[in-house]
């Protein structure tokens, strides 16, 4: 519901169907009647309106009281400082009561938007600087939108016709809102017979908008506003959505999405708070779930028709795929929970042994179940289903398999980079609402320059803090070497020992901290903050410019209001990869080698053996202090 | 033309009848065949003497293959590494050429080398592992040039990690609106590329882990023995087609292939086995001469022959390594799987349509096309001794050394230290 005046073709049409709570005037009916065809034309009309002196803009309807007893009631002040056309019932004479009954909880919700109203005379936003506040009509509106959507059965946004006061939408039958959304659609798309259905409604019209009053010079503005942004609409209709027509929807998706977030985060939380196991199985399930969405990306129904068993022939190399990966960390973990001589643990030593092998063999099965299956008809289809199948696994399982790393390595090592890149899209999306004015990349138009810095900023100053508090639980810090999930002890490394840094110099003497203990690892933190805020954002270009070439909206729906699951992920794979090279190539190399070859003693020698190369380490030993001695 | 054929002894429309018969014979036998000849481009019963010139060029060029693998088996590890490096990067070069298209490379400068970047990144990334293994070994005081590539190599996983992404944002930002979906395919293309580049270097895997005999000379004569023995079976005796992917291939030459393979693969491993030169690891980057103990696996264990052999055969026992079994093993994948490797090649240039991967051996087509069936071989070998023949003679003594060679003083005092309490515990 945009309530403006009506000026283009679109905007007629949604005058017609009564989204438009304010008549239009005598001129603009006559601009309406003959609702240009297309937009040029409509452009090329521009100059006409704009000759007509400019008025000052009159207050959104949104924001008109419904009489200024009833804000009086809450905010006297405030009621006593609007100016008369601030309210709507006290305006003018020929205002009519309200079209239903008054309640309560219409009082409530003009409570509420009268306070973002003054909010936003206090702090009135540079509409004109930044495209993003044009989009929700200019500064002012954005707050009261946001939170009239709290509740949104209460909000006159929302709910138009009941606040209505208008006397079209009296008179008139109340319209069903979903159909005259679809006939919106079909009437705007460029190629629909839109306009024919326009202009049926519109002699309808005609009488009913006769009186009441518009000011001419929105025409001009809401016209002008809508040019400027040339990328947008490009990426508007990429996104499949227009912000500034349905604002309805766009509030709805926004709440589906926050209640999926507050969901998810929840879910994380109680599951890094169950364990590595827990985190690990929902590891998988990610995986199984990315690899569906992924798989059927560019699967062609007609195709896979003729070729039963393909869709299964992806799955093999799946499973097989993980098999191989989990199959190496099973090995390392299990021969530790396991440690004695049952008959369970040769049973799983020997699969271990052979693991690799079965692996391979799975693989050659798959290989040549695909090569059998090749029909003539489709083989350029299959080759590119196969490699694309290989692209899948690849970026899957080398992501993920690093993720497990870096789970048993010490939670840590996930979730700080994981709430990095969470937190680093966060502070993007809203530096760039509030401030964003430069395009960053020209493949996706929404990300801006200031986004991108502030984000950045933000990132590594929150990797910074985050680090300190992360490293003071020893359920995050220790590493987990089997697969139990009890309560975790261990001597925290050099990296998790605070050092004490004297202030004293810098700070002035009114501060009361002279010190701060810092932890090692806080250094290193940000070294992720910075890769986080830097290049990770890069696996979101490479995921939207490759969504924009093979034309797809998501790559899948599994969280309502998000997309798909990889969708989220794409930034969190560089990022899992980046943690865990940066682990080992600066953090873990020290015991490293000494873990490798302890393992493959535990794992290759008898209980003898052991106790043998024990002796025989001693004796060198011993030789060696004699030698030195 | 017309007037030389004209006064010669046929007159142009029948040349002999008989060979015209045969000639639509054979081809109405096989349905299949006209296809395949038009999908190779060349007709090889039309031109008969095509055929032969182009068999002489492809012997021609065998052999010399043949004559440099040999030099190169007889000058040592380093230089075979050097081929397998070689070959890579030609096969490298023609696949990037396959798909690539050349008016939309013109738009997009810069994009080609993108690819040799994401080449050398994962070189760098698999020969690195290779190098840190064996240059400790090489180069063990404490020189400058020690210290430099120690660091090197211990930071090599975040270099090569630190080049992808150069190369992974270099990507991003050339991306041009035209040409997204070419430069996507494009970049998974290059993946694909890398993916049999790994596939390659399981060779160098194995030289570097083991003999060479185990781990390079007989997966690699074993595939061209069952290449050679299938095509001279499915000449003399082929006659039932083995799969419509490639209508040349016979059931006949199939088995009579694999019963080939897997004899000489009996036979090849128990001579070749009594070179030292090709049955001990290399442990570092030296050319020398090799000496060492041979393993149990080319101990040879004599066999009696049971009592049912003939009077006359002078041989009552046979000296068998026990390499040879694990021979068989080889054998059996080169004859039976391997060949599915080149079922996919030659799948694969049917569905994008194109003869050859590329003509840098006459003759043979490209690299690739000869490394198809290679390439699964050397994965199969790798995996093969990994997980049959290392694990067994992973004894105290090998991992004693192990210890001494690549830990620290105070590195092999923590492991003392650590497996000291593991044995307490577990009393």
């Amino acid at each position: 519901t945009v309530l403006r005046t009506p000026t283009t073709r679109r905007s007629c049409c949604l005058f017609q169907l009564g989204k438009y709570k304010r008549p239009p005037a005598a001129n603009q009916l006559q601009a309406a009647r003959n609702c240009p065809p297309t937009r040029r034309k409509a452009r090329g009309r521009r100059p006409e309106v704009r000759a007509e002196p400019r008025r000052r803009r009159a207050p959104h309807p949104s924001f008109l009281f419904s009489n200024r007893a009833a804000l009086s009631k809450s905010y006297p002040t405030l009621a006593a400082r609007l100016p008369q056309s601030s309210f709507l019932a006290d305006s003018g004479p020929r205002r009519r009561p309200p079209l239903l009954a008054p309640q309560p909880r219409a009082v409530l919700s003009t409570r509420r938007i009268s306070l973002v109203w003054a909010a936003t005379r206090l702090f009135p936003f540079p509409c004109h600087r930044n495209k993003n506040w044009a989009k929700f009509g200019c500064g002012k509106i954005i707050l009261a939108k946001t939170l009239a959507r709290l509740s949104p059965a209460l909000s006159p946004l929302a709910n138009p016709l009941r606040f209505s006061h208008s006397a079209a939408s009296r008179r008139r039958p109340p319209i069903n809102w979903s159909a005259a959304g679809t006939a919106l659609d079909r009437g705007f798309s460029p190629s629909a017979g839109g306009p024919s259905a326009c202009n049926l409604n519109l002699t309808e019209m005609q009488k009913d908008t006769s009186q009441g009053d518009a000011s001419p010079s929105h025409l001009g503005r809401v016209r002008r506003r809508r040019q400027p942004p040339e990328v947008n609409t490009d990426g508007n209709r990429a996104n499949g959505q227009p912000l500034l027509v349905n604002d309805q929807n766009k509030y709805k998706s926004m709440l589906i999405r926050t209640y999926s977030t507050v969901w998810m985060i929840g879910g994380f939380v109680l599951i890094v708070y169950m364990g590595h196991l827990y985190i690990w199985a929902m590891v998988v399930v990610i995986q199984i779930y990315m690899a569906r969405e992924l798989f059927n990306l560019l699967r062609k129904s007609s195709e896979d028709k003729q070729l039963p068993g393909f869709r299964l022939l992806n799955w093999h190399f799946f499973f097989t795929a993980m098999l191989f990966t989990y199959g190496r960390f099973l090995s390392r973990q299990l021969v530790n929970t396991v440690t004695s001589d049952h008959l369970l643990y040769k049973v799983v030593s020997g699969l271990i042994k052979y693991q690799m092998f079965i692996c391979y063999f799975l693989y050659i099965a798959g290989f040549v179940w695909f090569i059998l299956t090749l029909k003539k008809k489709t083989y350029k289809y299959q080759f590119k289903q196969y490699a694309w199948t290989h692209m899948i696994l690849l970026t899957v399982f080398a992501q993920s398999s690093f993720t497990v790393a870096n789970i048993f390595e010490g939670i840590f090592w996930f979730l700080l980079p994981a709430s990095l890149i969470v937190i680093n899209d966060i502070a993007a999306y809203l530096f760039g609402f509030f401030l964003g004015r430069t395009p960053l990349i020209k493949l996706s138009p929404k990300k801006t320059w200031e986004g991108f810095i502030g984000a950045s900023v933000t990132t590594i100053i929150s990797a910074f803090l985050l680090a300190n508090v992360m490293g003071h639980f020893q359920w995050l810090t220790c590493p987990r070497k089997d697969l139990s999930t009890g309560w975790l002890y261990c001597d925290p490394g050099p990296m998790f020992k605070p050092e004490l840094y004297s202030l004293s110099e810098w700070v002035p003497q009114w501060f009361p901290w002279k010190e701060v203990a810092l932890l090692p690892v806080q250094w290193h933190a940000l070294a992720l903050g910075l890769f986080a805020s830097i290049i990770a954002p890069f696996g979101g270009f490479f995921a939207s410019g490759f969504k924009r070439a093979f034309k797809i909206k998501d790559f899948g729906d599994s969280i309502p209001g998000h997309g798909g699951i990889t969708d989220r992920m794409d930034c969190q794979m560089v990022m899992a990869v980046f943690a865990y090279i940066y682990h080992q190539s600066f953090i873990a190399p020290q015991n490293f080698s000494v873990q490798i070859i302890l393992d493959q003693i535990i794992r290759n020698l008898t209980y003898e053996e052991q106790k043998y190369l024990y002796q025989q380490l001693g004796e060198i030993f011993h030789e060696r202090q004699l030698v030195q001695s | 033309m017309q007037r030389d054929n004209g006064s010669g002894d046929a007159t142009p429309g029948s040349p002999s009848p008989t060979h015209g018969g045969r000639l639509r014979h054979r081809k109405r036998s096989s349905e299949v065949h006209p296809d395949v000849n038009k999908s190779n481009g060349a007709n090889l019963l039309a031109y008969d003497k095509n055929k032969y010139k182009s068999m002489l060029v492809r012997t021609y060029s065998s052999l010399w293959m043949m004559a440099g693998f040999v030099f190169l088996i007889y000058m040592g590890h380093l230089y075979i590494w050097a081929m397998v490096v070689v070959i890579q990067i030609f096969m490298a070069k023609e696949l990037f050429n396959l798909l690539r298209k050349v008016n939309e490379d013109r738009q997009l400068p810069g994009f080609r080398m993108l690819n040799w970047h994401f080449f050398f990144t994962a070189m760098l990334f698999t020969y690195g592992r290779f190098l840190s293994r064996q240059l400790v070994n090489t180069v063990t005081s404490d020189k400058l040039l020690y210290k430099l590539v120690s660091g090197l190599i211990k930071y090599q996983m975040f270099i090569c990690y630190f080049l992808y992404i150069a190369g992974f944002v270099w990507f991003i930002v050339t991306l041009k609106k035209k040409a997204y979906k070419y430069q996507f395919s494009q970049y998974a293309w290059t993946h694909m590329i890398l993916l049999t580049h790994a596939l390659m270097n399981c060779f160098n895997n194995n030289t570097d882990a083991n003999a060479l005999l185990e781990g390079f000379l007989l997966p690699a004569s074993l595939i061209a023995i069952n290449d050679v023995a299938a095509y001279f079976f499915g000449f003399f005796f082929g006659k039932t087609p083995l799969i419509k992917l490639s209508p040349k291939k016979t059931w006949e030459g199939f088995i009579g292939a694999s019963v080939t393979t897997m004899l000489s693969a009996f036979v090849l491993a128990n001579f070749m086995g009594h070179f030292q030169w090709l049955t001990c690891p290399r442990k570092d980057l030296s050319t020398g001469w090799l000496h060492c103990d041979p393993g149990p696996m080319f101990m040879p264990a004599s066999y009696d022959l049971p009592g049912w052999t003939p009077q006359w055969f002078s041989w009552r026992q046979v000296a068998i390594m026990p390499v040879q079994w694990h021979a068989l093993a080889l054998g059996l994948f080169a004859s039976i799987i391997a060949p599915f490797g080149g079922f996919f090649a030659s799948g694969f240039k049917r569905a994008f349509k194109f003869k050859d991967f590329g003509d840098s051996i006459p003759g043979h087509g490209g690299f690739t096309d000869r490394m198809d069936c290679q390439m699964v071989m050397a994965v199969f070998a790798y995996i093969y001794y990994q997980s049959f023949v290392m694990v067994q003679d992973l004894s105290v003594e090998t991992i004693l050394e192990q210890v001494l060679r690549s830990l620290t003083y105070e590195e092999q005092h923590d492991l003392f230290e650590q497996l000291g309490k593991l044995l307490a515990r577990r009393n």
